[in-house]
């Protein structure tokens, strides 16, 4: 009973202390391999560096479909620019949120991103056959012969595609945006209803990003930039080194006063806490949420929500070892009477949390979500890891004086 | 284990509670709050100056600016290590406030690199918002702050009772009264981190409150026929200890992130600071106070009623 607790007690530890390691250090055996979470994890701009921009469509109630060939637009433009981290996202219901990391000129970049596309239709020469305006609509079908994007042209655009097929019958017609060429169809028959098919589309994704790239060529509104923010890269590097340091610091502090006040018990919260921070981290960086500075603090902040758990529980333990419990007797004792108290302290600022993330953009987002999984984390480990520890010291026989348990006088319990 | 009697001196903490509303409520109508940009709408650009400005120049800053950007009362402070500046400004275009247009952005940094012979990498960063996105930044930080409370009401009332319940979330307008009243009274900028603050404290708050209501619900039950008082201070006392140790693990995080984070954790990590401690006081002297003195009334009207019906 001794020897197997005290065996489960150490491989607790050991495997926390594994995770801890694969986390932080990643792992590689033969072929397989878990990348360590530094490698993984995304930046938020703040510290990154780069720019962010949102834009607004000039326009009242656009649909959702002309939302996504203006987002479809935007990447577009990022990937002819090389920005190949850059994100953007449709925000609400007229709004796109555009985040460059590492961008050296800011003006720039919000001036080509946003501006009105141009599409072309070229014939083998070059010269100009009909532009994006005069595309009605352009959309992804699936046919007989495979993934096509139909295409239809208004009165004027329909007269000029007819002419332009007719002349270039058998050779390439060119579609260009913003004079990049960006698919090359051969024109197979004379089309004068102004209803063109564009075959030979790979899958539905490759023939729904060109409708969508045609689309924006005929865009009936105006990208306005409403917000815009540019931080320089040495900014973003030190806010977050000194932000890390200062995490790491405020962390063993708390971990000293743990065991200080509360001995074993706080020595295995703190283990429990290396836990959360290892289960945290992980999802942070494996989930791909956008690690922010405020979403920095929302993990420190939840990290004192575990500790609270932990302190609620031990100051009942006390209680009850006070009392002239057993050790066993006094840590169920412990847990049983603070869990309801943890519960409803944790569902309380769970709710603040989830309203944030309906209510809250940008940066406070990162806040909210970490916030929320770390309660959750917080939860876990608080509760189940500590007493899965707790229990397996006690059990070991080892730790019988009551000031392991952070009493005064020496006086040995019953485990 | 402490015995002290927390409901005899109610009194002077409801006084103490009242009379920093009062310095708030003054601070308010002299000064005001420190609006950020996200409020307003504008530009905020931050500077790195290589030298700690005076008190004069961050003065003839605020009167360059002015005279470049138009902006009434253009805020010029110094951030960090004080080498750093940011301004905050704004165009006028009619009745509307706007972002400064590059033209203006580069023709105010011109002036300051030539007068402190700066380089472009100088200006660290700049950010512009629109009237739009601030106007509806405000609306989603009230709502934020009511949907929360209104949640948190309506959970207590079904794990407690309602009385619980109201006075949690009395408790929880007077940490946002105090809140409010620290970002006045030290001109805190007023932006969006700052609806994460108080909705952060809020949840704290009402967390030290929860704890205290659970002892006292537990109490009632195992000791029912002790007097209202001694059974409220009897909880107080048996909770303090775990108060203090909290606040305490929660406070030195936050004096460690305000000492050495950078500007933007600075300004987030302070009105916390004095949010979560105030949200344990509250959760003591406002929350059980008034809780106790509700029952105590009850019970009072109760005894009142019963010789009547004799």
């Amino acid at each position: 009973m001794q020897n197997k607790s005290l065996a489960k007690f150490l491989i607790g530890c050991l495997v926390i202390a594994f995770a801890f390691y694969i986390v932080f250090f990643g792992l590689e055996i033969g072929t397989a391999s878990i990348p360590s979470v530094q490698k993984v994890i995304r930046y938020g701009l703040d510290l990154k560096g780069g720019v962010y921009i949102v834009y607004e469509a000039a326009k009242e109630n656009p649909t959702r479909r002309e939302m996504e060939s203006a987002l479809q637009l935007i990447r577009t433009r990022l990937d002819m620019r090389n920005f190949y981290d850059a994100t953007a996202t449709i925000q609400g219901s007229k709004r796109i949120r555009v985040e460059i990391p590492g961008v050296k000129d800011p003006d720039e970049a919000i001036q080509y991103i946003g501006r009105t596309a141009l599409i072309e239709f070229k014939g083998p020469s070059g010269d100009l056959i009909v532009s994006g305006r005069n595309v009605v609509d352009a959309y992804a079908q699936q046919t007989a012969s495979g993934y096509v994007v139909a295409l239809k042209f208004d009165k004027e655009g329909t007269k000029k595609f007819a002419e332009g097929t007719k002349k270039y019958l058998g050779q390439n017609i060119g579609i260009y945006l913003d004079g990049k060429l960006i698919s090359n169809p051969v024109v197979r028959a004379e089309i004068d209803n102004g209803e063109a098919v564009i075959e030979g589309m790979k899958d539905l994704e490759e023939a729904k990003t060109l409708a969508q790239q045609i689309k924006a060529g005929a865009l009936p509104f105006a990208l306005k930039v409403i917000e815009s923010k540019a931080i320089g890269p040495s900014l973003g590097n030190e806010a977050y080194k000194t932000t890390l340091k200062a995490c790491i610091i405020g962390l063993i502090l708390v971990f000293l006063f743990m065991i200080i006040f509360y001995r074993l018990p706080g020595l295995i919260a703190d283990i429990a806490l290396v836990a959360y921070v290892v289960i945290l981290v992980a999802i942070v960086g494996y989930a791909k949420i956008t690690l922010t500075l405020p979403g920095i603090a929302g993990i420190v902040l939840s990290a004192a929500m575990a500790v609270d758990a932990n302190i609620l529980i031990f100051a009942r333990l006390k209680e009850e070892l006070r009392n002239g419990k057993t050790l066993r007797a006094a840590m169920d004792a412990g847990f049983r009477r603070a869990l309801n108290a943890v519960i409803d302290s944790n569902v309380t600022t769970i709710i603040a949390g989830i309203v944030l993330l309906f209510l809250g953009t940008g940066p406070i987002k990162g806040f909210a979500w970490t916030l929320t999984i770390g309660i959750v984390v917080s939860f876990f480990t608080a509760i189940t890891v500590t007493r899965f520890l707790l229990t397996s010291i006690i059990n070991t026989g080892l730790f019988k004086d009551i000031r392991w348990y952070g009493g005064k006088k020496t006086r040995e319990v019953d485990a | 284990m402490t015995k002290i009697d927390f409901m005899g001196k109610r009194k002077y903490f409801y006084i103490l509670s009242i009379l920093i509303m009062v310095i708030g409520l003054i601070s308010y109508f002299v000064q005001g709050f420190n609006y950020d940009i996200d409020f307003t709408g504008g530009t905020v650009l931050e500077i790195n100056l290589h030298k700690v400005p005076t008190a004069q120049e961050i003065s003839e800053l605020e009167k360059l600016t002015k005279q470049i950007t138009g902006t009434q009362t253009p805020i010029v402070r110094k951030v960090e290590d004080g080498k750093k500046i940011m301004i905050n400004a704004h165009e006028v275009h009619g009745k509307k406030k706007t972002e400064l247009s590059k033209e203006t952005r580069d023709k105010l940094f011109g002036e300051i690199a030539k007068k402190y012979n700066l380089k472009k990498e100088d200006l660290i960063s700049y950010q512009n918002v629109g009237a739009v996105v601030s106007s509806e930044l405000k609306s989603q930080a009230i709502w934020a702050v009511v949907i929360a409370s209104i949640l948190m009401l309506i959970y207590v009332a079904i794990r407690f009772e309602f009385r619980f319940g109201t006075t949690a979330i009395i408790a929880i307008i007077h940490d946002l009264l105090i809140m409010l009243t620290v970002y006045t009274l030290f001109r805190i900028p007023l932006n969006s981190s700052f609806i994460a603050a108080i909705l952060t404290v809020l949840g704290y708050s009402i967390n030290d409150t929860i704890v205290v209501f659970d002892r006292i619900r537990e109490n009632r039950r195992i000791m029912g026929k002790m007097e209202l008082k001694e059974l409220v201070n009897l909880s107080m006392n048996q909770t303090i200890g775990r108060t203090i140790s909290t606040i305490t693990t929660v406070v030195i995080v936050l004096i460690v992130l305000y000492v050495m984070g950078v500007q933007s954790i600075k300004e987030f990590a302070f009105p916390l600071l004095i949010g979560v401690i105030s949200g344990a006081y509250s959760s003591i002297f406002i929350a059980t106070a008034l809780w106790f003195d509700w029952e105590l009334s009850t019970r009072k009207k109760k005894l009142q009623a019963k010789p009547k019906r004799a």
